[in-house]
């Protein structure tokens, strides 16, 4: 029996990185991407008029078609976050930006957004020195400016269900009419990700709606679809490949057992956010005990100690196995 | 470690662009409508003036940094204080040539429509008040909005090319750039431009000044023609303000100043022509309490008093002499008062 591997927490937080680098190109993820290409290169066809046209009011400029909007909402664990970090990586490892262009811009959607919350936020993402000083129409003219002089084609608005946490219709109203400026003045194409509470933002304003051009709701896979619960099998055979390649555990056989499959498929409700954030448990469940193999009964103790990725449903699915060490 | 907040659209400096044109320009880049603000934002403290007179050579490797361009862009386009020797007269540095500390335009943005038509930024040359017209374009420089009326500034800007007051919902209504100014006939222009170059480029002087200024600096022959031009509008408007700033505004000024160019071309002997052209304005004029040399000469009777450099107000006064011999009477009193009346006042 070999020694029980002892590893600093420094040690462990760093193997934990490792789990950034697999992620599995699902069917979802592959059309969303597309989709995102095709609003961006539609943005850049708009790049040289908008640029021309940057200092006037939008009254005195030449009407454009609006930007093309690309929405992806479903459920929290159904891999938007994954979607949106594997565009930004291919973008980074596939394109080459002239120098001071940022042709993707990425940003949060803060909690209780108000329409200048939301300019604030896409400042963040530019990097603005100063995002939350200014009026309104500063802030909104400013965003406009930089997307333009940025080359900015595409801004990725995540949390997107923000907008709607609070009580106020008028509040929606504001952001989903700065959202539906956004596209209708040509600032840049546009792509929401959010929980299905996001969709309320479409309630608020019924052109914006009709400028989405791609919608795609995400739930993960489902177990009546043979190519979804293939899918499925193959994310747990990367993970169960990958681990040991980047020297997370020696061994994560147990992933492709018929059996932990089933039990992590009814666990997580098919969903890959979901898949990705329980393994990362489990492994550092494994690390911190010292163990060189990924067992089932670290699943059982990753969903025993984070309750809270499993509050719809919160059985714990791997119970049989909390005696398998 | 510590990395100062920058800008997120960098911009680089063109080569005759004034240091407030490309700090507002790029503001405006991002989206900034006032540079002031965004100089304390970037750390630069705040004042209650003009925001240009807070920074300096030790500012450009910051600020270029911040801007997105090289230290080495920014260097050149401050504007600090130069000794120039056997002067009481301050200077400054202007594109790299000393100039009077008064003549250059620190509050009104002048600018040319037809050259911002042409690339959109501020020419440093805009920026110097004895000149009024653009030297690129030959177009008169405006300094206030056609349609509001108000002066063009640097505390607010959406743009150089746009009115700052005329606007709505954070958008500038005026766009200056479409604007037609009259411009200067082309014999005039050829000649404008050489001088003009004098102070942007001064290594490249025209062959239409003559050899005998071949061993003076470019700067101090723009200064000597910029001081005809002053005592020209001082004789024919004996009551106006000496103050420099003043007489660059009058309406006067202009034409001369063109006169003193020609002067300044076929100099020394135009001084011939020069005198006369004085005696004849001075012999209409009520000269008040002046008499002798002083009344016929008016201004030109003390050169010293405009000039620049001691060199200039001997070159003026000698030439003056050559072409109106002293009599008899006006030797010994020139002897008994020193032949030389000190400047009281510095920078006039």
């Amino acid at each position: 029996m070999k020694t029980p591997r002892i590893l600093s927490p420094d040690a462990i937080a760093n193997l934990m990185r490792e789990f950034r680098k697999i992620a599995l190109h699902t069917t979802a993820m592959k059309q969303i991407h597309r989709a995102l290409d095709i609003a961006r290169a539609e943005a850049r066809e708009s790049l040289v008029e908008r640029k021309q046209w940057i200092d006037y009011p939008p009254a005195l400029r030449p009407k454009m078609p609006p930007l093309p909007l690309v929405v992806a909402f479903g459920p929290s664990g159904t891999g938007k976050d994954t979607i949106i970090a594997e565009y930004l990586k291919n973008v980074r490892e596939s394109e080459q930006w002239p120098s001071g262009k940022q042709l993707v811009v990425s940003f949060e959607l803060s909690v209780d957004a108000t329409r200048k919350a939301l300019h604030g936020d896409f400042l963040e993402g530019t990097e603005d020195p100063h995002p939350g000083v200014g009026t309104d129409p500063s802030l909104s003219r400013r965003v406009r400016m930089q997307a333009a002089n940025l080359d900015t084609e595409l801004s990725i608005c995540n949390e997107t269900q923000h907008v709607v946490g609070s009580d106020s219709q008028t509040r929606n109203k504001g952001v989903a009419d700065a959202l539906k400026k956004f596209l209708n003045h040509n600032t840049s194409a546009l792509s929401l990700f959010g929980t299905n509470n996001a969709d309320r933002i479409f309630d608020a304003n019924n052109e914006f709606v009709q400028r989405s051009f791609k919608r795609y709701d995400l739930i993960g896979a489902r177990a009546g679809v043979p190519e979804e619960r293939r899918e499925f099998m193959e994310l747990l055979q990367l993970f169960a490949m990958k681990l040991p390649e980047y020297g997370v555990v020696e061994s994560a056989k147990i992933l492709t057992d018929p059996a932990i499959i089933g039990t992590i498929f009814t666990q997580c409700k098919g969903r890959y956010g979901t898949v990705g954030r329980l393994l990362k448990n489990a492994a550092r469940v494994a690390l911190m005990e010292g163990s060189y193999s990924l067992l089932p009964y670290h699943l059982w103790l990753a969903v025993s100690g984070s309750k809270m990725l499993f509050e719809d449903d919160p059985v714990n699915y791997f119970s049989e196995f909390n005696e398998c060490r | 470690m510590f990395a100062p907040p920058k800008l997120p659209v960098p911009s680089t400096p063109f080569p005759d662009e004034s240091l407030e044109g490309f700090i507002a320009r790029s503001c405006n880049a991002n989206g900034w409508d006032r540079p002031n603000q965004v100089l304390e934002i970037l750390g630069h403290g705040k004042s209650q003036g003009l925001w240009s007179n807070r920074l300096s050579d030790e500012h450009a490797p910051m600020l270029a940094k911040q801007f997105g361009c090289k230290p080495e862009q920014l260097v050149g386009r401050f504007h600090r204080p130069v000794v120039v020797p056997e002067t009481e007269v301050v200077f400054e540095l202007f594109c790299g040539s000393p100039i009077r500390l008064n003549a250059r335009e620190k509050t009104i943005r002048r600018i040319s429509p037809a050259a911002l038509r042409a690339a959109d930024y501020h020419r440093a040359p805009w920026q110097f008040q004895p000149f009024k017209y653009c030297a690129e374009t030959g177009e008169k420089l405006l300094g206030a909005c056609p349609e509001c009326d108000k002066n063009l500034g640097w505390r607010k800007t959406y743009g150089v090319g746009f009115c700052e007051h005329c606007v709505e919902d954070g958008y500038a209504l005026v766009d200056l750039r479409t604007v037609e100014r009259p411009r200067l006939p082309d014999a005039d222009l050829s000649v404008y431009r050489a001088v003009a170059a004098l102070l942007s480029k001064p290594a490249d002087r025209s062959d239409i000044f003559p050899r005998y200024f071949q061993s003076w600096p470019a700067w101090e022959l723009l200064d000597l023609i910029l001081t005809l031009g002053v005592m020209l509008v001082r004789c024919h408007d004996p009551g106006s303000l000496t103050k420099r700033s003043y007489i660059y505004s009058t309406f006067a000024w202009h034409a001369n100043f063109m006169a003193a160019i020609k002067f300044a071309i076929s100099w020394p002997d135009s001084a011939t022509v020069l005198v006369d052209d004085v005696l004849r304005v001075r012999a209409s004029q009520d000269t008040g309490w002046s008499y002798g040399r002083m009344r016929k000469l008016g201004p030109f009777f003390n050169p010293e008093y405009y000039a620049g450099t001691p060199r200039i107000a001997f070159e003026i006064k000698s030439a003056v002499d050559r072409a109106l011999p002293l009599t008899e009477e006006e030797q010994q009193r020139r002897w008994w008062r020193g032949g030389f009346r000190p400047s009281i006042r510095n920078g006039i």
